[in-house]
């Protein structure tokens, strides 16, 4: 689609609001505020921000629903009267980032025909409009304080079935949004207070489960009304002036902090890249989804070149790349802002390019847009890093991807053990481990940034209500990426069929050919998801002698392939099916980590003693550290690392030397622009370009031609199943290779920056600091 | 005379109250002894026994009853100095305990530390790594044996953590809860290698659905086990040397007390022991007063805790999380929120506002006031620089407030935003007495009440100050200090005034129709632990009363609601009306119209509550009386305190609560002076002291 016929309104682009909203006169907002004395100020903020908590709890309460208690699957936001938020929630990140854009539209399409009234709310699922993927329905409703439209609050669920060509709604062969469940645009279901049964009926009509679906919709009223009703309590003690002042000042505060950290960040544009796989079952393709992120004094400015054009079912809206964004920039930049982003979206533009898998056009199918929006959300994780590292105090709230980068879908139905249908999908991924910090390592099985109070389920419930029987369900030792701080392990789990005749599993699983959760400043990558099946096995003979197999490996029996976009798997009780998922990416050179924390993590268990020797270059043995053994190993690794293909090169085109701690090398007249983290240094050389150096020993990392520390780096690229751990080969599934490289300072040797890319892809310049110059 | 003795030991101070048999009462209050609790035991005994003229020995020769609520166990937890404990799990799941379902990062976090992504992280483990052992054998959902217990590799694991130094060993197998037998098998072979070694089996101790937080309760109650055990024995046998002739009763979470030989046997229900006393004294008090709907909130220096009586029923919970662990347990649903006289006030640049918690200045250094050098004002400070608290009158006067260092901090925080100390400290009070609110509407609303129809109880040394606030603000009516001037030991008064219970449960989860028999049958094995642990604590058969309930819930949805059975055996019929209760109790909680039985039910956790009465203190009624307006009699000085309703500070009355006796009657604004206790009256409300001594304050005034 060529970008002069995008309309971004919504019918087949999606929609984004231009700077004015286009409302029908007849629709009064009100608009007024009162400056609120501090103390005031403190007790309305808080009031708002429990009023946004009861309407969620309200949810819980009326719903019951797993999704909505155990997934916390939901979110629930307060927005001013023209759809800025004035709170976020601290629920699914993913969903809260949906809703001001579908109450913008709503305030553009539907303020004059059928009107905006009291008591009426608006219910939408539509990607091009708002939601990340059909299965999250929106319920959104006006706030009046007499005639004025004074504000909105509204949620999003994510609902077990609303219809669509697979149970649960991700659709992994829809070529098109027709084959999905339905998109509404944001329509009026109740009016003047009153649920109306023509629109729910059509609501309900398409699902296979409609009497929870029904459920589920009371829950999202009755929680509008609790919310809806507090907030005109407020008005009502206080006055809307005040109420409005303070909404404002929340708002204006969150900015103001936001455009204060932003504005002493150096000048710079950041950038992401990864690769989503298998556009539909049979697919062999992999493409390339790419996140730039500028910052520019008090902005931040997203972009997406680079993104393939959308293609089968991988795509999502414009809004599920944004929420995906939000998603990250929300814990790393507004921790303490109660994630009030509606200040901080005030300096963020978003620039997307229409027809790409980040920003489709219909009819693209958007039903598993999960996939992307999280993937948007862990490219924004490790951009935001990186950038983050140009400040001391700001690195401290910078990590890597991980915490669920990518979620492999695995679904399964049949009957259970007590003769009942079921349809379920192994929400055991949700055991994350988190991306490692600036000061200390991820967070084993420690759960995702884009919904922190998620859960797994115990082992015993999933064999209570599912015919399966876990064989282990334990850390994935060496998953976490290694570095200075190492990436949290994930888990895997195996499990046989159990008290069934068989399990139908159909799989939607990115990040099982690409790992995800990339590194970060020299750290590496983690270990992506990975499905392994073996059909016929010995493992009920082994249970008769006593036996419980550890790994896939103690089996015998016939691996078979299962692709991660599969339909009808069919596995019965000696057949085992392994579940494991992607892990955190680690921060900082591996060879800087202490060997005392390597240790530790060889005694734990988190890391085996042969990982540690060939990524740590630490030396183990019989429990204790060889010292000795350590430095010679990590000395040699160095060496290695120094014959990279690349050889060095410096201004006029000679080769320079290994330099080394011993001979700093400050250029004559060079002032320093910035520095990242401490493995890279910024300096304006007298020529007036910026350049990148080493911080450790100052090595020259720009050339002559190309200023990107990358340019002057030795460089390795090694297949990822070699280099990253238990990354399969990709020709299993597509046709391309990936390698991953890494980028070494010639003189120190130190691992400044890993990437996974295809051999033909150019290295990403993933940091470009800008040092002052005006923007182009 | 016949003596009924409450203690509560908490972080800060150890309380006591003694109560003759007709009913007066003596109370005293001494600091905790956190390197040797029992020494603030028998110190806070020591004072009463002064107080009533007696030796040590004598009043505990008179003692029918210790009653005790303890804070060893939870201080274990906090100080990270348990037992070194050894696990045994089912092989392929060693790593339950640290996976913690990936909901261990967040649990129990108020909401900025939930989202403070960089800070929050997982608590350290309390079992160590190289202490667990995967044992070969494997159970399923039916109960049946997948894999039979390799016994002789299970012998050398028990070896292993033997040699290894486990001080404690923990057993917890996936679906032991159905079939015990190798968990059995393996406290066996324990026994074989050391028989001194304290081992838990999870079938015993929790046999319930959930392995995470089942495995989690056993390593807690392993990794207690030395210390409260110890700490009881020496309770115990220096309480018997100085001439106390029966149990001691301990306060478990449960809200009942058991003898302390059985509560050393399952001391991770130690945890929350002081808090259950605390609720359990105001649902003995919520019966004289007939007030079945209750919300009890205590205050005190470093924490806010908040429980529901609903029905004369304390509100339960079968899970609690400790320091983010989540773990099985049957306990009263206390909520401890983020707010306190401790709580700091300093000015966030962001906003350019005074943000008030949620962190404390804790018991050390405490409050500017308490001069022992902290700089940082807390809402105590604000309440004495306001003159609702007398400097020279704190805690009887033992303890000297500094109110000039209190006002001097303040006008350095004023400073940032251009107000005077009063304005701040008035601002402060302000602002923790609305997030109260808000947080105590979180905590009901949660659970399906509405608090506007509940009375407040107010007590612990904060709950009287800022009650009529922060009840008045959730929209109560009435607001209770529970016995005038016992408020300030309300934990201790309320050990005393509990029943002796046991609870037990285990998971039965079952989709309807049900059978009888197999209900029937669960019930009956939970009744004869029951029947056989109050016997063990001297109860005769007839003394002892059996309640059944059941936990229900609809299929394919979450919310578990307990329902009581009907006495007598499990029929066809009493089953159905167990479903029918629980559609009604469901419609009650949850709203109508949020059944969704297309689905149908499903039983989870059946339960037995056996409880064997203890003898109950007096409570003097005075009779009814008609108000009368405290005459000048009961006055003290005035002083000026500040009433934000009125807009600053007025010369106010301060009363003698002491010499307040039935009828006496306060209109607001006022202050009544009590021993350990100062109860603020706020302009509009009417303070009374009703028959049975509490200060009854109405909140929508005349």
């Amino acid at each position: 689609m060529a970008a002069a016929t995008t309309l971004w309104d919504g019918a087949w682009d999606s929609y984004i609001p231009g700077d004015t909203l286009t409302i029908d006169p007849r629709l009064e907002l009100h608009t007024r505020s009162a400056d609120v004395d501090p103390f005031l100020f403190e007790i309305l903020k808080h009031n708002l921000w429990q009023i946004n908590d009861e309407h969620g709890v309200t949810i819980l309460k009326v719903s019951g629903s797993p999704i909505a208690n155990t997934a916390e699957d939901f979110a629930t936001t307060i927005l001013t009267e023209d759809a800025e938020f004035v709170f976020f929630g601290p629920r699914n990140q993913l969903q809260s980032g949906t809703m001001d854009l579908q109450v913008k539209w709503i305030l553009e399409n539907r303020s004059g025909r059928p009107g905006i009234h009291p008591g009426d709310m608006f219910i939408g699922n539509d990607p091009w409009i708002g939601a990340t993927h059909q299965q999250d329905v929106a319920l959104l409703a006006p706030v009046f304080h007499g005639d004025e439209l004074f504000c909105w609050v509204g949620n999003a669920l994510h609902q077990y079935d609303i219809g669509g060509s697979t149970p649960g709604g991700f659709c992994p062969d829809a070529t098109d949004t027709f084959m999905e469940p339905i998109a509404i645009p944001p329509l009026k279901i109740v009016a003047g207070g009153e649920l109306k049964n023509d629109v729910e009926d059509v609501y309900l009509r398409h699902s296979r489960m409609p009497q929870l679906l029904a459920l589920d919709l009371r829950a999202q009223v009755a929680g509008n009304k609790v919310a809806a009703g507090r907030v005109r309590e407020l008005l009502e003690r206080y006055g809307p002036e005040v109420v409005k002042g303070v909404m404002r000042k929340i708002i204006g505060d969150a900015e103001r902090a936001f455009a204060s950290r932003i504005e002493q960040l150096p000048d710079q544009i950041v950038r992401g890249r990864s690769y989503l796989e298998v556009a539909l079952p049979g697919d062999r393709g992999i493409y390339p989804v790419q996140l730039q992120l500028e910052k520019h004094g008090s902005r931040l400015i997203f972009s997406m070149d680079g993104t393939a054009p959308q293609v089968g079912a991988l795509s999502i809206g414009f809004s599920g790349w944004r929420s995906g964004i939000l998603s990250s920039v929300n814990p790393v930049l507004c921790h303490d802002l109660l994630y009030a982003a509606g200040g901080p979206l005030r300096r963020i533009d978003f620039c997307p390019t229409a027809g790409t898998i980040f920003c489709a056009t219909r009819p693209a199918a958007a039903s598993m847009g999960q996939g992307a929006c999280l993937l948007a959300g862990a490219l924004a994780t490790g951009a935001l890093a990186r950038l983050l590292c140009t400040d001391e105090t700001l690195a401290r709230e910078a990590f890597a991807p991980g915490g669920v980068s990518t979620f492999p879908i695995d679904s399964l139905i049949g009957l259970n053990q007590w003769g009942q249908p079921y349809a379920t999908v192994m929400l055991d991924p949700m055991l994350g481990g988190t991306g490692a910090f600036t000061f200390r390592d991820g967070i084993d099985t420690g759960g995702c940034w884009w919904d922190p109070r998620s859960t797994a389920p115990n082992v015993e419930e999933s064999e209570h209500y599912f015919p399966i029987l876990y064989l282990y369900r334990r850390e994935w030792e060496n998953s976490g990426g290694a570095g200075r701080f190492r990436g949290g392990n994930s888990g895997r789990l195996a499990f046989v069929a159990h008290g069934t005749e068989q399990i139908e599993h159909s799989t939607a699983a990115p990040g099982t050919v690409v790992p995800t959760s990339e590194g970060a400043l020299g750290g590496m990558p983690a270990a992506p998801s990975r499905l392994r099946f073996v059909k016929n096995t010995d493992v009920r003979a082994q249970f008769a002698r006593q036996v419980m197999p550890e790994d896939l490996g103690d089996l015998d029996g016939e691996p078979v392939f299962v692709g991660s976009k599969q339909r009808g798997i069919v596995q019965r009780d000696a057949d085992v099916m392994e579940l494991a998922w992607c892990a955190g990416g680690g921060l900082g050179d591996p060879f800087d980590r202490a060997p005392e924390a390597v240790l530790r993590d060889v005694l734990r268990g988190a890391v085996t003693s042969g990982w540690a020797q060939d990524v740590y270059g630490v030396v183990v043995r019989d429990g204790a550290l060889d010292a000795e053994a350590t430095d010679a190993r990590r000395a040699a690794l160095r060496d290695r690392r120094r014959d990279g293909r690349k050889p060095p090169v410096l201004d006029g085109g000679h080769v320079r030397r290994p330099g080394g701690p011993d001979r700093p090398t400050p250029e004559d007249g060079a002032t320093p622009v910035a520095r990242v983290w401490d493995v890279l240094e910024y300096v304006r050389g007298a020529n007036g370009r910026v350049d990148a150096r080493c911080q450790r020993c100052g090595t020259a990392l720009s050339t002559a031609d190309d200023p990107s520390y990358k340019a002057g780096a030795a460089v390795t690229a090694r297949p990822i199943a070699e280099a990253v751990p238990y990354a399969q080969d990709p020709a299993r599934e597509v046709d391309d290779e990936l390698v991953l490289r890494e980028f070494s300072c010639p003189g120190c040797a130190r691992l400044v920056a890993t990437e996974i890319a295809r051999p033909g892809d150019e290295g990403l310049v993933d940091i470009e600091i800008r040092g002052g110059e005006p923007r182009p | 005379m016949n003596y009924l003795a409450g203690i509560d030991i908490g972080g800060t101070f150890t309380d006591c109250a003694v109560i003759d048999g007709d009913g007066a009462i003596t109370i005293s209050k001494v600091a905790s002894t956190p390197h040797d609790f029992s020494v603030g035991f028998f110190d806070a005994l020591d004072g009463a026994a002064a107080a009533l003229d007696l030796e040590l020995g004598q009043l505990l020769a008179e003692t029918d009853v210790i009653a005790h609520g303890t804070t060893v166990a939870t201080n274990v937890v906090a100080q990270e100095r348990g037992a070194r404990v050894g696990l045994l799990t089912t092989a392929g799941h060693r790593d339950v305990l640290t996976m913690m379902r990936a909901a261990g990062r967040v649990a129990g976090l108020s909401p900025d530390e939930l989202m403070h992504y960089s800070a929050a992280t997982k608590p350290p483990p309390i079992v160590q790594n190289a202490l667990i052992e995967e044992i070969v054998e494997r159970v399923d959902c039916h109960g049946d044996v997948v894999v039979r217990i390799d016994v002789e590799r299970a012998r050398a694991s028990v070896r292993r953590l033997v040699a290894a130094g486990a001080e404690t060993v923990g057993i917890s197998l996936l679906w032991s809860f159905l079939n015990d037998g190798h968990e059995r098998r393996l406290a066996e072979l324990v026994a074989e290698e050391d028989p001194d070694l304290f081992v838990t089996t999870s079938s015993e101790l929790v046999p319930r659905m959930g392995e995470y937080e089942r495995t989690m309760a056993v390593a807690i109650n392993c990794y207690v086990a030395p210390a409260s055990r110890s700490y009881l024995k020496t309770i115990v046998d220096r309480a018997r040397e100085l001439g106390y002739r029966r149990p001691v009763l301990l306060m478990e979470c449960s809200g009942g007390v058991v003898p302390a030989e059985q509560a050393a046997e399952a001391p991770v229900r130690l945890i929350g022991s002081g808090p259950a006393g605390g609720i359990t004294g105001a649902g003995f008090l919520a019966a004289k007063l007939r007030s079945p709907n209750i919300l009890a909130t205590d205050m005190g220096g470093t924490t806010f805790d908040v429980a529901m009586i609903i029905g004369g029923e304390p509100v339960r919970s079968s899970t609690t999380i400790e320091r983010q662990r989540e773990y099985f347990v049957p306990t009263i649903d206390i909520r401890s929120i983020g707010a306190g006289g401790g709580s700091l006030a300093r000015y966030d640049e962001v906003t350019e506002t005074i943000k008030v918690g949620p962190e404390s200045a804790g018991a050390d250094p405490g409050p500017v006031c308490y001069g022992k050098g902290a700089m940082m004002p807390t809402v105590t400070d604000a309440d004495l620089v306001l003159g609702y608290l007398n400097p020279d009158y704190f805690l009887r006067g033992r303890m000297r407030l500094d109110k000039d260092a209190a006002h001097a901090a303040m006008t350095t925080l004023g400073a940032h935003i251009g107000a005077d100390a009063l304005e701040v400290a008035a601002g402060i009070t302000q602002i923790v007495d609305f997030h109260m609110a808000d947080l105590i509407r979180k905590v009901t609303v949660e659970r399906g009440h509405d608090p506007r129809e509940l009375v407040v109880f107010a007590y612990g040394g904060g709950g009287p100050v800022h009650g009529g606030v922060y009840a008045r603000e959730l929209g109560a009516a009435k607001l209770v200090v529970p016995l005038g001037t016992t408020a300030s030991v309300w934990s201790a008064l309320g050990v005393v005034s509990s029943d002796v219970l046991y609870v037990y449960e285990r998971s039965a989860t079952m989709a309807a129709p049900w059978g009888s028999e197999v209900v029937e049958r669960h019930f009956v094995l939970l009744e004869e632990q029951a029947r056989e642990a109050l016997g063990r604590a001297g109860f005769e058969p007839n003394e002892v009363v059996l309640r059944r309930t059941a936990d229900v819930r609809y299929q394919l949805q979450i919310h578990n609601v307990e329902v009581p059975l009907r006495p007598g055996p499990v029929t066809a019929d009493s089953l159905d009306r167990l479903s029918a209760d629980f559609e009604k109790r469901y419609e009650t909680l949850f709203g109508k119209g949020t059944g969704y039985s297309q689905a149908g039910f499903e039983l989870s956790t059946l339960r037995i509550r056996a409880t064997g009465t203890t003898p109950k203190p007096t409570i003097v009624d005075a009779g009814d009386a008609p108000a009368r307006r405290a005459g000048p009699e009961l006055r003290k000085p005035s002083r000026p305190v500040w009433w934000h309703e009125l807009g600053g500070l007025r010369d106010t009355a301060i009363y003698d609560g002491d010499r307040f006796a039935v009828g006496h009657a306060v209109e607001g604004p006022g202050v009544l002076e009590m021993a350990e206790t100062t109860v603020v009256v706020r302009p509009g409300q009417v303070a009374q002291v009703d028959r049975f001594g509490n200060i009854v304050i109405d909140l929508k005034g005349v």
